[in-house]
């Protein structure tokens, strides 16, 4: 219980400040299209100035974190004129001639023995001026969450919305023999065990809230559902009932729970609220119906079925009620012998999946907006990537990859760049769920 | 008269002298046929029909052919089949009793291989130094009950799963106090929940089929693992065939 106390302490210790900035308008939301071809911010990162160790631990997590937004990318620091003047004016010129967009500049000042405060400036090269000014402070644990909330700000600077990089991602590690659930920032730092009952742990789901985390848990000899309070350290046996009962996703009012039940081998879908109680059920074929998904706006939930022979995406219209007759669920995915795992964006335009493609499985993107509902693959690689789940701001994915051997925890960006390998355990990780945006 | 009654006389003395001669010849060779007969049987005793089934069957023929022959009244001719029938019948006895020896030295020599191979198994585990008695039920449950394997993507029972089964099934039968838990597992490849809802049905599709055969539902229960459990964690399609299965689990 004792690391439970520390995680909710992480996400009070940041003490921010806006530093006098000129900000500027921010440009509008749908600045980076998916289809268009994306032109990345170049950004220089000079080495930040003051305590030298703090400043050069500083100064690499934010050249490893630019990368992974997907939207700036680094200008090579071999390239950096030297000596950098850590002066208030600005060698604009000198950038220019580089070809940056953008410089950050940091200050970094010891406080106490484990305090330091932390300036973070972002200038635009082209106005010469400064964009984006923020003080910090916190320990050195801290400065991975630092550096993640600055490209927040700097995104949301770009784009009108903020990043949501400075959140956990929940998902299953099998690094102690069994699968337990961990949370880690979306960087891989801070990682923890949330559980750690020796038997297996599956399918965590945020509540919308982010206090809490619904599992598939098997501590009492069969697959029921979990809830764990992140707040209090506590966790407790939500529904159980002989037989598979598989997590399952919050509404997005977070009052009722939507999951999987066996029904004498075959799974069904059904709702419960978060209280307990009146259970209901909203589908009856003969197939498996998993994996609910809400939809952002609660009239809809995307889930999997093989009712048709082969695991597919079907859309029911819950504001019609349960599957019946008149109210057929909608199948999404009309090719394929293996579509699972739907994902719906945050800001209800698209559904992430898995699929499988050439023996290999691969994350796919369908298109909710258009009546067309074009599909769009996200990943071709030689591995395996699978279990996608989005970032709250619906620009990153993070999800399960077999690219460097066995499973590992990756985040991408939607708009591209090198995805970032967050887990590098030899254990296998799989299944991750971003949480909803950090509040304080 | 006189003439003719003793040519008649003498008629009747040849005839009879031919009787007597056909009378011997007879006699002769029916002994011949008793004693093949007894020389027959004495093989079919040894288990000549299975160990020397060739000669075994053709002193069954020469026996048969003699008898035929006794019936046409050839006695000498009946009389030489009868003597071979005899020949072969002693020689697929001695065959016989020959080969079932090998047999029997075989089985032993086996058995003995068999318990040399159990006391090294033994040596080599924690239970070697303890009075090894009986197995416990436990033990004996896991020799005998076996994995069944599944395709891709499939709770179907194949051919092959289908024989596995029978044999847990008769297993079972004759140990109404084993209780078991039906176990469905899959391999990695695919997502985890799908994986979850596939155990789950491999392992209801052999919980129906116990049932359906007899065994009392009270004794079972079912338990989907999905991908979690593998029993080989290698990335291989080697690997997945083994790890895509139902196990029986004994119940405490």
């Amino acid at each position: 219980m004792k690391t439970w106390r520390s995680l909710a302490l992480l996400t009070i210790t940041i003490a921010v400040s806006l530093l006098a900035s000129a900000q500027e308008p921010a440009a509008d939301g749908s600045f980076f299209e998916i289809r268009g071809k994306i032109r990345r911010e170049r950004v220089a990162v000079p080495a930040f100035t003051g305590d030298a160790p703090a400043a050069a631990a500083l100064t690499g997590l934010m050249r490893a974190g630019l990368g992974m937004t997907g939207m700036f990318e680094l200008v090579d620091p071999a390239a950096y004129p030297a000596p950098v003047s850590s002066a208030a004016v600005e060698d604009f010129a000198g950038w220019k001639l580089l070809g940056a967009d953008l410089a950050i500049r940091g200050q970094v000042t010891r406080l106490d023995t484990n305090k330091y405060q932390v300036e973070l400036r972002c200038y635009s090269i082209r106005q010469e001026k400064m964009v984006l000014g923020k003080r910090y402070s916190g320990g050195r644990d801290l400065f991975n969450r630092i550096v993640l909330r600055f490209l927040d700000e700097l995104i949301g600077w770009l784009t009108g919305t903020p990043g949501a990089l400075d959140a956990r991602i929940a998902y299953v590690s099998n690094v102690t023999g069994r699968n337990e659930i961990h949370v880690m920032d979306t960087d891989g730092s801070h990682d923890l065990a949330l559980t750690n009952n020796r038997t297996l742990n599956l399918s965590p789901a945020w509540s919308p809230d982010g206090r809490y985390l619904l599992f598939t848990g098997y501590r009492a000899r069969n697959p029921d559902l979990y809830i764990a309070d992140l707040v209090q350290g506590k966790e407790f046996r939500f529904y159980s009932a002989e037989g598979l009962n598989m997590a399952g996703d919050w509404s997005p009012d977070g009052r009722t729970i939507a999951f999987s039940k066996e029904d004498n081998g075959n799974l069904d879908l059904y709702l419960i609220g978060v209280a307990g109680k009146a259970l209901r059920r909203l589908t009856s074929s003969p197939g498996a119906d998993i994996s609910p998904a809400w939809s952002p706006d609660s009239r809809f939930i995307a889930f999997v079925s093989d009712r048709a022979g082969s695991p597919q995406l079907y859309l029911l219209n819950l504001a019609r009620g349960a599957e019946s007759g008149a109210n057929p669920a909608a199948r999404l995915t009309p090719d394929g012998s293996y579509n699972s795992s739907p994902a719906w964006s945050p800001d209800g335009k698209y559904i992430a999946y898995t699929g499988r493609m050439g023996g290999q499985f691969e994350l796919f993107l369908l298109d909710m907006t258009g009546a067309g509902r074009t599909i769009r693959r996200l990943t071709a690689t030689a591995a395996n990537e699978e279990n996608p789940s989005w970032s709250p701001d619906s620009r990153f994915l993070a999800y399960d990859s077999t690219a460097a051997g066995n499973y590992d925890i990756y985040i991408m960006s939607i708009y591209g760049g090198t995805p970032r390998r967050i887990t590098q355990s030899p254990a296998k990780d799989r299944m991750p769920v971003w949480s909803p945006r950090v509040e304080n | 008269m006189t003439r003719k009654r003793w040519s008649w006389y003498l008629l009747l003395g040849v005839l009879y002298l031919g009787l007597i001669g056909a009378g011997t010849c007879g006699k002769k060779a029916k002994d011949q046929i008793g004693k093949a007969e007894a020389a027959v049987e004495e093989a079919r005793q040894a288990e000549a029909p299975q160990y020397a089934a060739g000669e075994f069957k053709s002193a069954e023929e020469s026996l048969s052919s003699a008898q035929q022959q006794f019936g046409t009244r050839k006695y000498k001719k009946a009389e030489e089949t009868a003597a071979t029938a005899e020949a072969q019948a002693r020689d697929a006895r001695d065959k016989a009793l020959a080969a079932r020896k090998q047999a029997e030295d075989d089985a032993a020599a086996a058995r003995q291989r068999q318990e040399e191979e159990e006391t090294a198994r033994l040596q080599g585990s924690s239970l070697f130094g303890q009075t090894v008695t009986e197995p416990s039920e436990e033990e004996q449950a896991r020799m005998a009950l076996h994995d069944l394997h599944f395709a891709f993507d499939s709770f179907e029972l194949s051919d092959n799963a289908r024989s596995v089964i029978a044999l847990n099934l008769e297993w079972l039968k004759q140990h109404p106090g084993v209780k078991i838990e039906i176990e469905g597992h899959t391999d990695e490849q695919g997502t985890e929940e799908y994986n979850l809802a596939l155990g789950a049905r491999r392992a209801k599709i052999v919980y129906d089929y116990l049932v359906e055969n007899g065994i009392d539902p009270a004794r079972m229960r079912t338990i989907s693992y999905g991908e979690s459990v593998p029993l080989d964690p290698a990335q291989s399609e080697d690997a997945y065939a083994k790890n895509r299965r139902v196990h029986f689990a004994v119940m405490q």
